[in-house]
């Protein structure tokens, strides 16, 4: 894909930018890093940088790709050189209309239930499960971003789902919260 | 093959691209002969579904503001050859440090007792010029600390200048970059908040870590709330609600704190609008009635901001107020044209959209100028501004095109009150030279009453009349009809000037009136000697004394209504000042599709029927209305200035049926608004009782966050995420075995027992692999279906990002507010215009955005200040609230600023009413 004009860019800015910034935030652990990393992909998508560095295919799923491939990149340098940072929880993004306390607490029991879960996994695991279930990408595609094999992105997909459900099994019986939000 | 294979749960997945097909088969088999395996794929699923709902629903920042602006930026220059290193940087250490200090002086609150347990320390700084955008450093300079290291805040001093746009930092002290510690934030601060704030140079001493818990308000302010919250220093946390308590108490603030490390930096960038309504942090009042204290956006010029003060134990909170985001979700009202008397300021939040008709009539200002020549304050009444504005004509460009008027506006410093910003709305009627002016077929309507008997009344209108006699062209057909005690015709249609002449010279006055009769014989005439194609117009020239006859005041505006609509034209001319009907005379020339003037002087005779002849017979656009949409990113409030008996319902302006008014060619309209600029001080706002029933209006119930164990092939799920919206997917298998997702985010989902489709509400959002479509206003509503299709209902675009081999196609319609593009989120205001042709049924649009570039009173334009001044007289005739500054003496310097070449002495002449008025208001 070349240089994408502003309207092309609006497009995928408009697509993109929260599917990204949650991302970059989940390897940064905050907010104005991932911010600061996904302003540097799209200024490098602006500037044709998918051009040089693509090795070919392009359509738009393709570049949903190279991305998150950036994104992921250039979040990984920046906790590097920031690898003693302690990632906080930010919720600048949460709406303010929260129903009364109780309500609110309640909710945030049963949403957090799973994020807890989660946090069982290991990072790679983690990782995979956001791309594939929070960005919809493919096997193929999380191959890609992340620089393992589509062997690989199975192997831990399966192995964190498997775990994730023995979790909620064992959860479930004490948790009544859980069982009432889904399916 | 078993059921614990990768490959198997790939194909549960959807993923089959990478299966062999005998992969497949034997999968496929197993899942078919194995009801273990078919649970356990059936687990997976579900797993998978919740998975995508619940993250879906973890907090997705876009970037921000001017991160957007820079990226489109990025597109138009060229790339460079060396790789990219730095990206434009508005807010940086300073930045921060000084932006934590304005936002704590926007408040004016400190908060303290808060803990810090190692010293941090930065080295002083010393403020001084540059705005806050325009900080630039770099970042990479300014963290690179070594974390453990104890950083310490030695003293910043800033004096800051009048609120936090205007922060001034002097980025030339800075020391030796491994010294200082990036923290700080900066808030969003919030449009309600501002206002003219001066602090004294304020001291940060040393600190220490914040720890935990409770925070106590310095003085006696209710409320405070931010939605970050700075710190500095090393890896502590603070989270989960801490608690305000203030003097006046019962303030919670719910939500994360969030720290910086110290070898970190952290930018809560200002992102007005939007953002800043979806603030983290959740105010709570306890003592009911949740109000927006004035303290809190009016903090007193010499507030100290005691930041940081004694170590170990100290800290300071700064932030600022989010207004109670929940009064905005609720959506505007329409309360817009309740105004009796002046107009006063209205929330943009609550009325967005200003409405009006064109007015070209100039009678008040005559009236007035009657008035102050005999010695005479005039009374309010007499006074509408939009008439003294429209006297005068600006010098708007000519249309270009086929469009029969131009529209320019223009934006600066409001002279009366410099923090607010005058708005100029200019409209300019297409002209029409002389010798094209199509054939004119008038009727002179003269009332001869009595009252008529004096000398500023009979002996100034046959004057007039005169004049436009001389005035006519050898096409152009007159007849002259006089009422009094009985109603005649004097002249029949005739184009022969001297016969109009000489009985207009023959009219004498006597007896009284009946208006009624008078213009209905008037109106029979006019159709009888009717020209197609030309102006067919009658002149009523009357002191408006009705007083004799059943004058049915709606019969006869009725009967007039309807001739205009048949395409005979009203204008009014208004004389004497004894008995002037003038309210009366107003509604018949709007009724009349015609203009009202006040001829008190030969001057005024030959302005309306010499110098704007054209205007006067040759109407060019009829129904002309306009309609401003204001940014509630970029204005608070507005007042539009005048117009107070022209003000439309928001509906009115689509609405053809609605009559309003004329422009002739020539015409100029101008109209004013006051804005009171996003963020800065509001002025007194009128509001209206809570609603009693609002909670009862019926709403879509939403579906219970549970839905069936087992809802066969397609199901859509409904859940309930952790932002309080619902998640609704689908994961809808494909013919081929792949597997389509869709996700969609609303406030509310129903779900349609028959159909199983899912119904959504509350600005839904729905994502289809890579497709989305986005509801653009609150009413919109989609459907997803068990069939995966989506159907959209209401105002909402789409986005469509074709995954097709051969190159990326995108798609864009309309916008959602996150979407807008930066130019369209910069505009202040949009006015739309809607207008007919003189003989038309159907309106036609017109839209014009406003961007405000920030122009000073300096800059503004002549005409811009002689309005301004125009305006200002109105003001102080009115005894008007919301005169500000504005005295006779700043009016007439406007006046003179703006006085321009003045050809016809209208302005010069102005001077000299403003000075008249002094001399009677002393």
């Amino acid at each position: 894909m070349p240089a994408p004009d502003s309207l092309e860019l609006t497009a995928l800015l408009d697509r993109f930018e929260r599917p990204l910034v949650r991302y970059a935030q989940s390897i940064t652990g905050d907010l104005e890093s991932a911010r600061d990393v996904v302003q540097e992909t799209f200024i490098k998508l602006a500037r044709g940088g998918m051009n040089s560095s693509s090795e070919g295919g392009d359509n738009a799923r393709h570049t949903e790709a190279w991305l998150f491939t950036v994104t992921r990149n250039r979040a990984l340098d920046h906790q590097r050189k920031f690898s003693r940072i302690i990632p906080m929880p930010i919720t600048e993004d949460r709406p303010c209309v929260a129903p009364g306390p109780a309500a609110a607490l309640e909710q945030q029991e049963s949403a957090s239930a799973l994020f807890r879960l989660l946090d069982a996994l290991s990072p790679n695991q983690r990782e995979v499960i956001r791309l594939k279930f929070q960005n919809d990408l493919s096997y193929r595609e999380i191959a890609e971003v992340t620089s393992l094999s589509v062997t690989n992105v199975g192997f831990l997909l399966h192995t964190g789902l498997k775990k994730l459900r023995q979790l909620l099994r064992e959860q479930t019986s004490e948790d009544f919260n859980l069982s009432r939000s889904v399916l | 093959m078993n059921a614990d294979d990768p490959k198997f749960t790939a194909h549960v997945l959807g993923e089959i691209e990478d299966l062999t097909p005998a992969e497949r088969a034997e999968i496929e088999a197993l899942l078919a002969s194995d009801s273990a395996a078919a649970a356990e794929a059936a687990e997976t699923r579900a797993l998978a579904a919740r998975l995508r709902a619940e993250l879906s629903g973890e907090a997705a920042a876009p970037l921000a503001e001017h991160q957007r602006a820079a990226v489109l930026e990025a597109a138009k220059t060229p790339a460079p050859a060396s790789k990219i290193v730095q990206f434009p940087r508005r807010a940086t250490l300073l930045a921060m440090l000084a932006a934590c200090a304005v936002v704590g002086i926007s408040v004016g609150l400190v908060y303290q007792s808060l803990q810090m347990p190692a010293p941090v320390s930065i080295p002083p700084v010393a403020a001084a010029s540059g705005s806050l955008e325009n900080l630039h450093a770099d970042i990479a300079r300014l963290t690179v600390a070594e974390p453990p290291a104890p950083v310490q805040l030695l003293g910043v001093s800033a004096p800051l200048a009048p609120a936090h746009s205007d922060l001034r930092v002097d980025m030339g002290t800075l020391p030796p970059a491994p010294d200082i510690m990036n923290t700080g934030a900066m808030m969003p601060p919030s449009p309600h908040v501002g206002g003219s704030v001066v602090t004294n140079p304020n001291t940060f001493t040393g600190t220490t870590v914040l720890s935990t818990g409770m925070i106590s308000v310095n003085g006696g302010v209710t409320t405070f709330s931010s939605s970050t919250i700075t710190t500095f220093n090393s890896n502590v946390s603070l989270t989960q609600a801490p608690t305000v308590s203030g003097t006046n108490g019962g303030v919670t603030v719910l939500g994360t704190l969030a720290t910086a490390d110290a070898s970190h930096y952290r930018r809560w960038e200002n992102q007005a609008g939007i953002e800043s309504e979806t603030a983290a942090v959740q105010l709570q009042d306890r003592g009911g009635s949740h109000q927006l204290p004035s303290a809190v956006t009016k903090a007193s010029p010499n507030q100290q901001i005691a930041a940081f003060t004694s170590p170990p134990t100290g800290g300071a909170y700064a932030g600022s107020y989010s207004d109670t985001p929940r009064d905005y979700l609720q959506g505007f009202n329409t309360n817009a044209f309740d105004a009796v008397a002046e107009n006063g300021f209205l929330a943009v939040r609550d009325n967005p959209l200003s409405t009006f008709s064109a007015d070209v009539d100039t009678a008040s200002y005559a009236i007035v100028r009657r008035m102050l020549s005999s010695n005479e304050l005039p009374p309010q009444g007499a006074v509408r501004t939009e008439e003294l504005l429209n006297y005068f004509t600006y010098d708007y460009p000519q249309p270009k095109g086929d469009a029969p008027f131009s529209a320019t506006m223009e934006v600066a410093t409001c002279p009366w009150e410099p923090e607010h910003r005058l708005v100029r709305v200019g409209l300019k009627g297409r002209e029409v030279p002389r010798d094209q002016r199509p054939p004119s077929n008038l009727v002179f309507l003269i009332d001869v009453s009595g009252s008529m008997n004096m000398p500023n009344k009979l002996p100034l209108l046959q004057q007039a009349f005169r004049l436009l006699i001389e005035q006519l062209g050898p096409k152009d057909r007159v007849a002259i009809v006089t009422y009094a005690g009985s109603t005649g015709i004097v002249l029949e249609p005739t184009q022969d000037k001297e016969a109009m002449q000489a009985a207009v010279d023959r009219l004498r006055a006597g007896g009284s009136t009946n208006g009624a009769s008078g213009v209905q014989l008037a109106y029979q005439v006019a159709e009888r000697s009717f020209i197609r194609g030309g102006t067919n117009r009658v002149i009523l020239a009357t002191d408006g004394d009705w007083n004799v006859g059943v004058t049915n005041q709606s019969d006869l505006l009725g009967m007039i209504a309807q001739k205009a609509k048949g395409g005979v034209f009203l204008t009014v001319l208004g004389f004497g000042m004894d008995n002037l009907k003038d309210s009366m005379l107003v509604k018949l020339a709007d009724r009349g599709n015609g203009h009202y003037a006040y001829i008190d002087t030969p001057m005024e005779a030959k302005k309306v029927f010499v110098d704007q002849l054209s205007g006067t017979l040759v109407t060019i656009a009829k129904d002309v209305k306009l309609q401003v949409e204001f940014n509630p990113a970029r204005v608070g409030a507005y007042r539009l200035i005048g117009y107070e008996k022209r003000l439309l319902a928001k509906e009115d302006f689509n609405n053809d049926k609605k009559d309003a008014g004329e422009i002739g060619a020539g015409h100029t309209v101008t109209a004013l608004y006051e804005v009171v600029p996003a963020g800065k001080e509001t002025p007194p706002i009128a509001t209206v009782d809570k609603l009693k029933y609002a909670a009862l209006a019926p709403q879509p119930n939403p579906e219970p966050a549970r839905s069936a164990e087992n809802g066969g092939p397609n199901q859509i799920n409904i859940v309930t995420t952790s932002d309080g919206r619902v998640a609704v997917t689908q994961d809808k298998t494909e013919a081929d075995g792949s597997i389509t997702h869709t996700l969609a985010r609303s406030d509310r989902a129903q779900r349609v027992a028959e159909t199983g489709d899912v119904l959504l509400y509350g600005m839904p959002d729905v994502t289809q692999g890579l497709n989305r479509c986005v509801a653009t206003t609150p009413q919109t509503w989609m459907k997803l279906a068990r069939s995966g299709k989506v159907e959209a209902h209401g105002p909402h675009r789409t986005l469509v990002i074709d995954g097709a081999p051969g190159g990326s196609k995108l798609a864009q319609t309309s916008s959602d507010p996150m979407g807008l593009p930066a130019s369209v989120r910069n505009e202040m205001l949009t006015l739309k215009l809607r207008y007919k042709a003189p003989d038309g049924d159907k309106s036609t649009l017109l839209e014009y955005p406003l961007v405000d570039p920030g122009t000073s009173w300096e800059e503004s334009s002549r005409d811009f200040r002689f309005a301004a001044a125009v305006a200002g007289y109105g003001m102080l005739l009115q005894d008007s609230s919301h005169r500000g500054q504005a005295t006779w003496e700043s009016v007439a310097a406007w006046a003179h600023e703006g006085l321009g070449e003045d050809k016809s002495g209208y302005r010069e002449e102005f001077l000299n009413l403003v000075k008249r008025a002094k001399e009677l208001t002393r």
